[in-house]
Formats: C-alpha cells, sequence, structure tokens
C-alpha cells in the first residue's frame, strides 16, 4: 500500500495535528500560492508523462488555501469505476478570519468597513456590503443615491476584477492538457498579472467600496496612465484563443441549464450552459457577453473557459470606453451618517457569479453581517459535473468553475 | 411593488402575515408554520414566479429572526421572507424541496446558528470539522473558544493499479 504523497512528492499536504494546535487563534493572511495543495497539479501531470502511477481508488483532490484548524476548505473524494467518476462527496471548510462574526456590535461608518478592508472578502463582497448599506440609507433621496462618478468607479474596479479573476483561472496549472503547449497558459498569466497590478494599485487605499461615495476619485492623470497600461493587459488577452487552447476539454465535465439553475449557480457557469444569465434585482454588474451556442458543447468545461475569456475580452473593452468617459468627480461625496435600522441586502455580479450581502443595523451598529459568494453554488455543481470524467481530467474540470474556496469566511 | 402581497392575500387567504416595503424589497413577515406554504406560493405561482432562491440566514437581536431572501427572474422583484423563532427550539420547515439552492446554505444555517430546518434531506455538518461543540455565529458563543483538534487522516481503502488514459 501507497499513499498518494508518495506517488506524488511534490504534493504540499499540512500537518494537520500540528496546524491544529491552536485553534481559534487570529492567523496572519497567507498567500494562496505558497499554501496551495498542488495534489490538483500533479495527479494530471504524473498521469500525463504516461507514468503507470498506483491510484487510490478514493482519491482526494484539494483547492484552496489551508486553515490551521480544518483539514482543508475543499475536498473532494472521488469513487471510481475503472477510471471514470462515479459519486463525489464534497467536504468543505472555511476561512477563519471570522469577519461574519467579527462585525456583530461595530459601529457602521469605521466598524464595518475598516474590518472588511482589512479582512480579504474580496472586492466583490466589499462592493456588495457598501451596496446593502446603501440601501438603508435611502436610495430614495437623490442626495444619498452614489452618483454617476461613484458608479463609475466601481464599474471599472469590477471589470478589472473581472480579467484578473478569468486570467487567473485560464493560467490555472490544472487547466494545462496533457503534454500541451505553454504557450495559453503564459499568455492568460501575463494578462492576468499585468491587470492584477493594475486593481492591487488602484484598491491600495480601498478606494472603491466606501458606502455613498468612494474615498477618493480617480484623477484624471491616473485614468491616463490606466489607459495606457491597459494595453498591456489587452495584447496577451486577445492574442488568447481559449476554444483552441482548451480543445481537449471539449464536452467534459457538463452541467446542464437546469440542473445549474437549481442549484443556484449563476454567472459564466450558467451562461455556458446555455441559459441566459438574468438573475433580478442586481445592484451592479457588468454585462454577460457570451452564451454558448452549440448545443452538443453546452455546459462543458470548454464553454465555461471560453465563457471567461469572452467576460474578459468584454470587460476590458467596457474598461477602455469607462477610462475615456469618466465622468467629473462629485465635490464632497455625502458622508455615511444616519443609516435607518433594518436589514438591507444587495447583490453583486463579478467574474463568477453573484455575491450576495445582507447588512442587518441597529442603533448605527451591526447587528448581523452576510455574505453569500457565488462558489458555494459552484461547489454544489461539482458533483454531477464530475459524474462520468476521467481520473485525468478531474482537475480541469474542477479548475474550470474557478471557484474559490476562500471566499467563503464566516 | 405590492403586487406580490396582493397576489398573496388573494389566493392564500387564511394566510396569516403583515407586510411592508423596506430598502426596496417587498417584506412579508410571518411565523414559521407559514412559512412552507407561502414560500411554495412565490414559487409556484405563475405570477409570482420567484424562482430564484437568493440566500436564507438569521439575524439575532433579543430574539433569532429567520431572513429568507427571494428573487423573480420573470418580473426583475426581490422579496423577504421573516419569521420570528422559537428561542428555546428554533426550527422552521426546510425550503429544500421548493428550492434546490437552499439545501447548502440550511446546513450552514444549522451549524451555525443552531437552527433546525425540519425536513431537509441531508441534514449533516458543511463547513466545521466533526466533533466541533456549539455554533459559532451566536452571540453567546464565545470566539476563543477552545475546539477539538481535527482528525489528522480519514481511513481509506487504497487500491493500486495502473491509470489508462482517456480514449482521445
Amino acid at each position: 500500500m501507497r499513499t498518494i504523497l508518495e506517488e506524488l512528492p511534490g504534493a504540499l499536504m499540512p500537518d494537520l495535528q500540528k496546524e491544529s494546535e491552536d485553534p481559534g487563534v487570529e492567523r496572519d493572511v497567507v498567500d494562496d500560492d505558497l499554501v496551495r495543495p498542488t495534489v490538483e497539479d500533479e495527479l494530471p501531470r504524473e498521469v500525463a508523462r504516461g507514468r503507470r502511477s498506483p491510484l487510490s481508488r478514493h482519491t482526494s483532490h484539494s483547492i484552496g488555501p489551508l486553515d490551521r484548524s480544518l483539514p482543508l476548505p475543499l475536498g473532494l473524494r472521488l469513487s471510481l469505476e475503472g477510471i471514470r467518476v462515479t459519486d463525489v462527496a464534497v467536504d468543505m471548510g472555511f476561512t477563519h478570519q471570522a469577519l461574519e462574526r467579527r462585525s456583530q456590535g461595530r459601529a457602521v461608518d469605521v466598524g464595518l468597513f475598516a474590518l472588511i478592508a482589512r479582512a480579504e472578502p474580496g472586492l466583490q463582497s466589499a462592493l456588495a456590503v457598501a451596496c446593502a448599506v446603501e440601501r438603508l440609507g435611502g436610495r430614495d433621496d437623490k442626495t444619498r443615491r452614489p452618483s454617476a462618478s461613484t458608479t463609475a468607479h466601481r464599474r471599472i474596479a469590477l471589470d478589472l476584477l473581472i480579467i484578473v479573476e478569468n486570467m487567473r483561472l485560464l493560467a490555472c496549472p490544472a487547466l494545462r492538457a496533457a503534454g500541451g503547449r505553454l504557450g495559453p497558459r503564459t499568455l492568460a498569466r501575463t494578462a492576468w498579472r499585468a491587470a492584477a497590478g493594475l486593481l492591487d494599485g488602484l484598491c491600495a487605499d480601498d478606494v472603491f467600496h466606501a458606502p455613498f461615495g468612494v474615498r477618493r476619485p480617480l484623477p484624471a492623470e491616473e485614468a491616463e496612465m490606466l489607459l495606457r497600461l491597459l494595453s498591456d493587459v489587452e495584447e496577451p488577452l486577445l492574442a488568447l484563443d481559449p476554444a483552441r487552447a482548451f480543445s481537449w476539454l471539449e464536452g467534459v465535465g457538463r452541467l446542464g441549464p437546469a440542473i445549474a439553475r437549481r442549484l443556484g449557480v449563476d454567472g459564466p457557469a450558467l451562461r455556458a450552459s446555455g441559459d441566459v444569465d438574468d438573475t433580478p434585482g442586481i445592484d451592479l454588474e457588468a454585462a454577460p457577453p457570451l452564451v454558448i451556442e452549440g448545443k452538443g458543447l453546452r455546459g462543458c468545461a470548454w464553454s465555461r473557459l471560453r465563457v471567461r475569456h469572452a467576460d474578459a475580452v468584454d470587460a476590458a473593452a467596457r474598461l477602455r470606453t469607462r477610462l475615456q468617459a469618466l465622468p467629473d468627480p462629485e465635490a464632497e461625496p455625502p458622508t455615511l451618517h444616519d443609516v435607518a435600522d433594518g436589514i438591507g441586502t444587495a447583490q453583486v455580479r463579478g467574474p463568477a457569479g453573484t455575491t450576495a450581502a445582507l447588512v442587518a443595523i441597529a442603533g448605527q451598529r451591526v447587528q448581523r453581517l452576510r455574505l453569500r459568494p457565488p462558489d458555494l453554488a459552484l461547489v454544489a455543481a461539482l458533483p454531477p459535473a464530475l459524474v462520468d470524467v476521467t481520473l485525468e481530467d478531474v482537475a480541469a474540470v474542477v479548475a474550470s468553475f474557478g471557484i474559490r474556496a476562500s471566499a467563503v469566511d464566516r | 411593488m405590492m403586487g406580490v402581497v396582493a397576489l398573496v392575500r388573494a389566493r392564500l387567504p387564511t394566510l396569516s402575515f403583515t407586510s411592508c416595503v423596506e430598502a426596496d424589497v417587498v417584506v412579508f413577515t410571518t411565523t414559521p408554520g407559514d412559512l412552507r406554504p407561502l414560500a411554495r406560493f412565490l414559487h409556484t405561482d405563475r405570477d409570482a414566479a420567484f424562482d430564484t432562491f437568493v440566500d436564507v440566514t438569521v439575524v439575532q437581536s433579543a430574539a433569532l429572526l429567520l431572513v429568507v431572501c427571494l428573487a423573480s427572474r420573470a418580473h426583475g422583484s426581490r422579496v423577504q421572507i421573516r419569521a420570528a423563532l422559537d428561542d428555546d427550539e428554533p426550527a422552521f420547515p426546510s425550503l429544500t424541496g421548493i428550492w434546490r439552492a437552499a439545501w447548502s446554505a440550511e446546513r450552514e444555517l444549522w451549524e451555525m446558528f443552531g437552527v433546525t430546518p425540519t425536513g431537509h434531506p441531508s441534514l449533516r455538518r458543511a463547513l466545521l470539522p466533526e466533533g466541533f461543540a456549539g455554533h459559532p455565529l451566536l452571540n453567546s458563543y464565545r470566539i476563543q473558544k477552545a475546539q477539538p483538534q481535527v482528525p489528522t487522516a480519514r481511513p481509506a481503502r487504497i487500491v493500486s493499479g495502473p491509470v489508462p488514459r482517456r480514449p482521445k
């Protein structure tokens, strides 16, 4: 009997006993890339090398960052019949920033948004919380409605986020074809890093997600610089042909529109299945550009990756237009005060789907913050998509959903 | 905006609820006992057509308040259903049979708040490890509370053999 680590010596696995010695202690923010287990990379790579590797009947693929007190944020236990998956059991964990819990009792004005800015809920979640607070602040009041400038700034951030996340996905090592060329992955990685640099710079002062306005308007010279640097993103983005690069995934890992809708999946995974993506009442969104037409290929991993790439291309085009016609910043954005007691909700559509936020406020203090990222629905969609997939394609199918397990924080 | 309220009143006259509009969203307040008929109506009635389950969660003030968020693709509108839960044994009828998307959210609610979705088809832990004691999102839970260590490995039967490649 040999363990998976003996077979895949490059895989990083946590020392769980050691990790769980100190539960509850606040942890430092970790770099995903440093702790990301590489089982999902190593397994197909070994198969691709043609190595006759003995593998477990019940094998585990792990994705996402690790936490000191939990087994893994996301583990898949696969039952196999030969090389085909017959059943999938999903084990989830969640990150221990305890954002929802720590927000309880905080003052709305500084406490909540200071907490979000320091934590890692992602820009999309922060925007959703800002929109939910604004709803409670009374959008009917013209003086308290987000200005055209604020909305434009937020959409710029959202477009950049769509490019960053989608290109990060296409650059994922698990999506490299068996013995495939490096080209497409290199292009995706170049676009991802260029876009991530722009987004990091813009979000350094959390300028985009303050409620009722932005903390710092984007100066004209900064917008011009962004426009110049955007070419570094667009060139590799447009040079990448995902239909060809990922053709080895045609028809693999299919998720039908009916089951996707039933599981609450929206965004690119739903559009790739051929359903239109018209979740109602979205507070902030980017227009969905591509719906897969070919019936035989709807809902497969190849379709999802094509839609992701098309979303990024579309976002880059929108970004250029927005930066060229940036509205004048408001003289003095309204400040956050007198938010009514109640429960405010908002939905923001980002790269992987819709993030819903619920904020309950009583006496200017947060009673409850709830964030529901699209990743939970995508996790629920993994079992139906993975059944009948061959073992060597599992990692690629999981990757094609673009799940960020780190988005789940309670 | 109040069209859906009139619809419910007309077609479910025996249902007990109050309604209001809060932050652009129609809010139904009802009891856990009337939650399921109201939810089923909002989902199945063609004129209401709330086909999208957004979220279910709990807000804890003095008592636990269940909040269900729904959306309608056909009408582009959103509603909330709220129900005050019993303090001693908080429970509500599971909505998983109506919206499959409620499946994981209700499991999470059960382990994070100790609120039981009665009739849930697979009520087991979603996020926390086995052996975790308490409900971390309740105000009464101490954040620094010590927890048992997580088991290091699951027993698994290892089967060796060559892995054939997918036919090209």
